[in-house]
């Protein structure tokens, strides 16, 4: 069973990156749902914290000797060095990209960018982007085969649809950030997708 | 001591019928603005404050990033429609700019700064109506909007002022008690191990009084902190009800 905790709640949790510890106690930092079965928390609020290895998705936003400054809706500053003088990524492109390292914890350098064209771009609370990508992929693919959308989703909060039946795919992952907390979620987006695609056949 | 000033307590009850370690009543409504990352309202007595929390973002002006930890900016502004007197025109005056500082300061202490380097963090409290204690109401409802927006801080923020009264200590002054009373002392504690975060006083208290003082703010503070927390875990109870309910 999961319980809201509150900055300041004693809790018992070896997760460093929501916890700190003060005179050997162990308190929240976060408002969150504390697990006391694998004694995580998982925060409900709060803006990304960006890791080795994570795909953001983000927008040129200027160019110069092929270093590009992307736009990933965050304080740190995100760029992307480009080896390929050949191909030149225009202002206002919208890319998805790997982050390859984070200097002095303000500049975030991400390498293999790959060009996302057309589509649309929605913006969603980062804490809820491991909710909707789901356990190994589950959430985001389901989604996607319903509704025959290609998602790309960034950690950042940024996500990237093209294709297929895409206002139906944003009203499901908008559902899923409002109700990512509440237990029973994948059986009632898994029912709403299917009454759409029922109603859509009829 | 003022010529005359109106009697305040009466047969050991005060003039709104409040014993002495009464709280006014409190509501708070978290996450009620769209824009702002985090948010709240409260209503305490007659006071009624906004409070919005942005951020970790972008520093403006520039120049004024630190590269080792967040910058804290508070902004405490009085509507100048909020009062009966004095707040004639909208914007900063020498008393805002004084609340903004300290309330700052306050929050300064319990964020945790060095997790977002380079970041700024804002807080606006803006007091719609205004009864008395208008900077303890504002930074208990501050705190609401950072946990709300999911902040990194070591604890929950109440505040609350206590005063005297003729002979009497007396707990969360309203506007006339305030204006008349012997002494005027808000504190912001954290709750979590009594740390004072902050202490003004305006008039005197013997070490006993303020002994006592202190002791009547932890323990009114016992109910903020509930009511702080009730706020905070009603967004997400709110719509789990919804469902739990159907039995889906």
């Amino acid at each position: 069973m999961k319980q809201i905790v509150l900055p300041g709640e004693k809790v018992d949790s070896r997760d460093r990156h929501n916890i700190y510890v003060e005179h050997s106690t162990t308190y929240s930092k976060v408002m969150g749902l504390y697990d006391k079965q694998n004694n995580s928390i998982i925060p409900l609020e709060g803006t990304y914290v960006p890791h080795v290895g994570d795909n953001i998705v983000g927008i040129i936003e200027s160019e110069k000797n092929g270093v590009y400054e992307l736009d990933i809706q965050h304080f740190d500053r995100c760029l992307l060095i480009s080896d390929r003088h050949d191909e030149l990524i225009e202002n206002g492109e919208v890319i998805s990209a790997t982050i390859r390292d984070i200097e002095n914890k303000r500049t975030i350098i991400v390498e293999m960018p790959r060009r996302l064209r057309g589509g649309v771009l929605i913006q969603v609370k980062p804490t809820k982007i491991p909710r909707i990508i789901g356990r190994n992929d589950t959430m985001a693919k389901m989604i996607s085969t319903y509704t025959g959308t290609h998602i790309v989703i960034g950690m950042n909060g940024l996500i990237w649809l093209d294709g297929g039946d895409v206002p139906h795919a944003i009203e499901a992952l908008l559902r899923v950030e409002r109700e990512a907390h509440v237990e029973g979620l994948t059986n009632r987006i898994k029912l709403m997708l299917e009454e759409w695609k029922n109603s859509t056949k009829g | 001591m003022k010529a005359n000033k109106p009697e305040l307590i009466v047969d050991g009850k005060r003039l709104d019928g409040r014993g002495f370690g009464d709280l006014r009543s409190i509501k708070i409504t978290a996450n009620v603005l769209d824009n702002a990352d985090g948010s709240a309202y409260i209503e305490w007595g007659g006071n009624k404050i906004l409070a919005a929390v942005y951020g970790p973002k972008e520093v403006f002006p520039k120049h004024f990033a630190d590269p080792t930890k967040a910058r804290v900016k508070c902004r405490y502004s009085m509507a100048p429609f909020s009062s009966l007197e004095e707040h004639g025109r909208s914007g900063p005056n020498r008393r805002a700019i004084e609340i903004s500082k300290v309330t700052t300061n306050v929050f300064e202490n319990v964020i945790m700064l060095s997790e977002f380097p380079g970041s700024e963090i804002d807080v606006f409290i803006e007091v719609l109506q205004g009864d008395g204690g208008t900077r303890a109401a504002g930074i208990t409802a501050a705190s609401v909007a950072l946990a709300n927006a999911g902040i990194h801080m070591k604890d929950l923020v109440y505040a609350v002022s206590a005063g005297k009264i003729g002979e009497d200590i007396v707990i969360d002054l309203n506007k006339i008690e305030d204006n008349y009373s012997d002494c005027d002392m808000p504190m912001a504690i954290a709750p979590r191990n009594n740390d004072v975060l902050l202490l003004q006083m305006d008039g005197g208290l013997s070490k006993e009084d303020l002994k006592k003082a202190v002791s009547m703010v932890i323990e009114a503070g016992k109910k903020i902190s509930s009511v702080q927390k009730e706020a905070l875990k009603k967004v997400y109870t709110g719509i789990a009800e919804k469902y739990e309910s159907n039995g889906v």
